[in-house]
């Protein structure tokens, strides 16, 4: 379709394109839930996978910088619906039920989804004085991306991305410890 | 936390994690001497390391990130038992297995990839596996078996090759170069097999090159084909088969075409280049553009770094290096680094060059001819390689060129695959297995006739005259026949050649392609609305282009006599038919538009952009009327109330700026119209790069806008404006290839402009010269940005009476090469100008000689060259000559004296010379004729 002037549709902003790679994952989980294989563990690792496939066998590349650049925001789209799915766990085991219970029942989370939002609050943290090792942490940890997949992600070697994991890790840690710390009474109960 | 502590903190937790557990304790006392805060950081990270690993998991392990995910050693799958993971590419992981029966053996299992398992994945999972077990090559892994696990997920076992990479082995046993180069043959050899059996590999890189040792003798083995394509093993051309995104491969060793869409031409040239890549850096120990630092680029310029900038020669590469690893590298060889670079420069360096030639028809035809060079130059016998000619450079200068628009047909092309594509799966999940039969069976047609129309080869001779245009006729021609029984796969067709002689700017034939499509559509049950709407679009648009609006409106009125054709597409018709009524009738047109912005939906979302988009219109109509007050009425609330920033195009909202500072500048608020333009000029500094260029490059806004400034801000702010976008001070960098520095010379060129038409040359100069102050040397004329405004500087300076300077930039103009006959003419007229203000008569009068004489020479530039001549010849008195040049073009001049001046300027140049050859009459005769002229 020839775009006249402005159209909308003319260009998708990066928020778009999140918002898009968001429904792609959720939506490739919940078309998995219902496939013939039954109900499975759905591993973020495969799913994003799967996405860059799917994605990638369209004209829909066009629009992503390539590889690096898709599977950075992929990760992004997961953190976001892990936390999500952590969210509505953590909500439900009080008492609210939601329609997401079936597919979040059967996402395998990174950690206990007390843990994952804890760590997500803690990335936020993060992103303020270090952008970069959010991202790391996005893949490595949401996404399930290997060291090495990270490292030609993100453009450096495997030592370094190591080296950035076990620090980043541990800055996360110590920044959660030190909230539990401060808090009285914390909603942590493992 | 501050970002300096945070940095602080990480460099010193990351140093004493190196060290044993009993040195961090003193380390961290020394490092931290006066900085308690510091140490309780980083002693507070260490304890939160050890506990960490609960949390996240330890990613300490390469290739085991997430256990759940895979098969745990042990595990039995048919005959083989899985040890360790060994290896991960994009389909599946393998590991290291031992066969149980029938015999014993180490083999390699590959699994597609957990969670992969969809039908499409399965299917280019199985086709590596089948053409791997045709293969028979000590250097590719033999296939053994084939099964499916427990999960139902495909796998297969086949020859564990247990090596290093290639690059890794050669420096490892100090190889020389030589022997580094003989063993590249056996790689070649294996590569070679697998093109004979169809296969190519498409990922050819060190890592997928192990070499293991057979009785003492290196042999290298190709693994990792499962990126691979299958292709055609008699002409060696891929099919479609595949069409995984256009990021397939590793962008040090991808070949340009790799870049481009889909792949739609990738053939076995493809691996001749990455095996080029390989050979580079077997040689010198790193690949081609390790300075450009692929991985580091946008994906826009890590594509235009691939496809256009040439790799430095092997022999020169080493020059980026320290001279410790230059050292390094020739001790790797066995040599010292002279030695080095005489071995590589020549045969070498040329074989290298030439596998890795930007054109797949440029590099060796196959992987043989690549070897058999290699063994010539290692038998020291001429290579078929050589240094490319200057007419060769010529060539390719203009393939270049051509290979761009040859792209975009192509893009356009493939578009039209997945639509037909897309059309398919969508049937396919509403309606009954057949008509999805039918449909694939139609979009393998349309791929099949693509490819045809595609793989045209021309001649030999002709290669270079290949145009896109000629592949389109070709294409248009066999429409008709080719799917004579399918009218929709017909208009389907002519829709993307419509568009693609659109993107060519031949207007008549899209308009004329378009309107087929329109008439195909119509005769078609059900219709297609939207399809036919698009057609006549592009065909009203092209109408526009070719100045035939009336024809455009008719398009228009016809398909919205239809009662088919609803909202969206009424509005889009609507819209289209107001912008074609505006040249003929601005009045009627800005009605249209209001009429257009009464019926907008107000329940709709984007109603609100498209009321901004078409108040714009209105405003720029009455702009084109000089009705400034009712211009500025219009701007002034779109400035205010832009609907939703995202929705609108920078070009949108930067041309609205413009509109209004125009209309404001006529209602004489100069200072209004100042105060905007800076607000603006600020905007324009945040765009993002890309953006930037592309408004710089559609010169239309960029000229007025620069115009309007240099009419309205004196000197001190412009100084100002300038230095707050470094236009002069602070150049990105001065190399011509950075972008940066391009848009700053497009900027700065179109200031310049302003200024000129402002009249204020000296500062215009100053602009301009800061870019070329390097030496003609460090120009680079391939960019027409460079040559443009390298040829603007000269004219202001022949503007500023400094003829010296003006001639020996247009004389260094005169060396480069591969410039269009309409640029040279160019450059003849402003040489000639030089010299009639400098006095020479004689080299004035024979420049614009020998520039009348181009072909087809546009009759502006005609009349230019003949005044140029004229007057040289009149400053020397020669007036017989001028008389002699100038009657046989009387008649063009007196009818284009009506509309252009230098015509006029030419008859009183001939009236003069009348007057001195005692011709009186006619030269009163001519007189007469131009006051009229100059009256009427």
């Amino acid at each position: 379709m020839e775009n006249e002037p402005g159209d909308p549709s003319a260009k998708a902003t990066p928020d778009a394109l999140l918002r898009e790679l968001y429904d792609e994952l959720r939506l490739l989980a919940a078309q998995k839930m219902s496939g013939e294989m039954g109900p499975q563990t759905l591993q973020p690792t495969a799913l994003v996978h799967e996405a860059y496939l799917k994605l990638a066998d369209g004209n829909a590349d066009q629009r992503w910088n390539g590889r690096g650049h898709f599977f950075a925001s992929a990760a992004e789209a997961m953190r976001r619906i892990l936390i999500d799915a952590a969210r509505r766990k953590t909500a439900a085991k009080r008492g609210a039920r939601t329609t997401h219970e079936e597919l979040d029942e059967n996402l395998a989370m990174p950690a206990p989804p007390e843990q994952c939002l804890e760590v997500g609050e803690a990335l936020e943290k993060l992103r303020e004085v270090d952008p970069e090792a959010v991202q790391l942490v996005e893949l490595m940890f949401f996404a399930g991306m290997t060291v090495a997949e990270t490292a030609s992600l993100m453009g450096c070697g495997t030592a370094t991305v190591k080296r950035r994991w076990a620090h980043a890790r541990a800055w996360l840690h110590r920044e959660i410890e030190a909230k539990r710390e401060a808090t009285p009474n914390p909603a942590q109960n493992s | 936390m501050t970002t300096a502590l945070f940095k602080k903190e990480r460099e010193l937790f990351e140093a004493v994690l190196e060290l044993p557990t009993h040195e961090r304790e003193s380390y961290l006392e020394s490092a931290c001497k006066n900085a308690p805060e510091l140490r309780a950081g980083v002693e507070g990270l260490l304890r939160s390391h050890e506990t960490a690993a609960d949390l996240f998991g330890d990613g300490e392990s390469d290739l085991t990130p997430n256990p759940l995910n895979l098969e745990a050693p042990g595990t039995r799958l048919g005959d083989y038992e899985l040890a360790e993971l060994v290896g991960e590419g994009a389909m599946g992981v393998v590991y290291r297995a031992r066969q149980l029966r029938p015999l014993q053996r180490e083999v390699a299992v590959k699994i597609i990839r957990p969670g992969l398992d969809t039908r499409n994945a399965i299917a280019r999972f199985e086709m590596e596996r089948q053409a791997l077990a045709r293969m028979e090559h000590p250097g590719i892994a033999k296939v053994f078996d084939a099964g499916v696990t427990s999960s139902g997920r495909p796998y297969f076992a086949m020859e564990f090759i247990s090596g290093v990479p290639i690059t890794k082995y050669c420096d490892a046993q100090s190889m020389t170069v030589d022997a580094r180069a003989r063993l590249f043959l056996k790689v070649c050899s294996a590569v070679q097999h697998a093109h004979q059996r169809g296969l190519i590999h498409r990922d050819l890189k060190p890592s997928n090159i192990l070499v293991v040792e057979h009785d003492g003798e290196p042999s290298p083995v190709v693994i990792d084909f499962g990126i691979a394509k299958r292709g055609d093993p008699e002409t060696g051309a891929g099919t479609l088969l595949t069409r995984e995104g256009s990021f397939v491969g590793t962008p040090d060793y991808m070949a340009p075409e790799q870049t481009q869409l889909s792949g739609a031409l990738i053939d076995t040239r493809a691996d001749v280049y990455s095996l080029g890549t390989l050979l580079y850096e077997l040689l010198v120990g790193q690949p081609p553009f390790v300075a450009s630092d692929l991985t580091k680029q946008t994906y826009v310029e890590m594509v235009r770094i691939i496809c256009e900038q040439p790799p430095p020669k092997p022999s020169r590469s080493l020059a980026v290096l320290t001279t410790d690893e230059r050292e390094q590298r020739a001790a790797q060889r066995k040599t010292s680094i002279p030695r080095m670079i005489r071995r590589l420069s020549g045969d070498l360096d040329w074989i290298v060059l030439k596998a890795m030639e930007k054109e797949p028809d440029r590099r060796y035809a196959t992987v043989g001819a690549l070897a058999d060079d290699i063994e010539r130059s290692l038998n020291d016998l001429p290579v078929v390689a050589s240094p490319p000619s200057a007419l060769y450079r010529t060539k390719k200068f203009i393939q270049r060129h051509k290979m761009g628009t040859v792209t975009t047909a192509l893009v356009l092309l493939s578009i039209a695959i997945g639509t037909a594509a897309s059309v398919t799966q969508s049937i396919r999940a509403t309606a009954a297995e057949r008509a999805a039969e039918a449909e694939l069976e139609r979009s393998q047609r349309v791929t099949r006739f693509l490819l045809s129309v595609l793989q045209l080869k021309p001649s030999r001779e002709s290669q270079t005259q290949m145009k896109v245009s000629t592949i389109l006729a070709d294409a248009e021609a066999r429409v008709p026949q080719a799917f004579a029984d399918d009218p929709r796969t017909q208009a389907e067709m002519l829709t993307v050649l419509a568009k693609s002689y659109r993107s060519l700017g031949s207007f008549r034939e899209s308009a004329q392609a378009a309107m087929a499509v329109v008439a195909l559509l119509k005769a078609c049950e059900p219709t297609e609305v939207e399809k036919m709407v698009d057609a006549a679009v592009v065909a009203m648009l092209s109408l526009g282009d070719l100045g035939e609006y009336e024809e455009a409106q008719r398009v228009a009125e016809d398909m919205l006599k239809s009662d088919q054709i609803r909202y969206p597409e009424r509005r889009l018709l609507g819209f289209r038919r107001a912008m074609s009524l505006r040249g003929a009738n601005p009045e009627g047109a800005r009605e249209a538009l209001l009429k257009l912005v009464s019926e907008l939906d107000p329940g709709r979302e984007e109603s609100a952009h498209f009321e901004w988009v078409y108040r714009l219109e209105i405003a720029g109509i009455a702009v084109r009327m000089e009705q400034w007050a009712d211009a500025a009425v219009e701007l002034e609330p779109l400035i205010q109330a832009v609907p939703d920033q995202a929705s609108l195009t920078s070009d949108q909202q930067i041309r609205c700026h413009i509109l209004l500072a125009t209309a404001w500048m006529a209602m004489g608020r100069e200072e209004d119209a100042r105060r905007l333009l800076l607000s603006l000029a600020n905007t324009l500094e945040e765009l993002p790069d890309q953006e930037k260029l592309s408004f710089f490059e559609t010169t239309v806004q960029a000229l007025r806008f620069y115009r309007l400034l240099g009419q309205v801000l004196p000197a001190a702010e412009l100084a100002e404006l300038r230095a707050t976008s470094d236009v002069v001070e602070n150049l990105p960098d001065k190399r011509s290839g950075d972008v940066r520095w391009r848009i700053r010379l497009h900027q700065s060129l179109q200031l310049a402009v302003g200024l000129e038409s402002a009249g204020r040359i000296p500062e215009a100069i100053a602009i301009l010269k800061p870019f070329f102050d390097e030496g003609p040397e460090s120009i680079d004329p391939t960019y027409s940005i460079v040559r443009k405004a390298y040829h603007q500087l000269a004219l202001l300076h022949t503007s500023a009476g400094e003829l010296d300077e003006s001639l020996r930039m247009l004389e260094t103009e005169a060396t480069w090469e591969n410039v269009a006959d309409s640029e040279n003419v160019e450059l003849y007229i402003a040489l000639s100008e030089v010299h009639v203000k400098r006095h020479d008569s004689d080299a004035a009068v024979r420049v614009a000689r020998a520039a009348m004489g181009f072909d087809s020479l546009p009759e502006g530039q005609f009349i230019r060259l003949l005044a140029l001549a004229a007057e040289g010849l009149a400053q020397t008195e020669r007036y017989d000559e001028v008389r002699d040049l100038v009657e046989p073009e009387l008649e063009m001049l007196k009818r284009s004296a009506r509309h252009r001046q230098n015509s006029r300027g030419v008859l009183r140049q001939l009236a003069r010379a009348c007057d001195a050859l005692d011709a009186v009459d006619q030269a009163q005769e001519l007189r007469d004729f131009v006051r009229a002229l100059n009256q009427g």
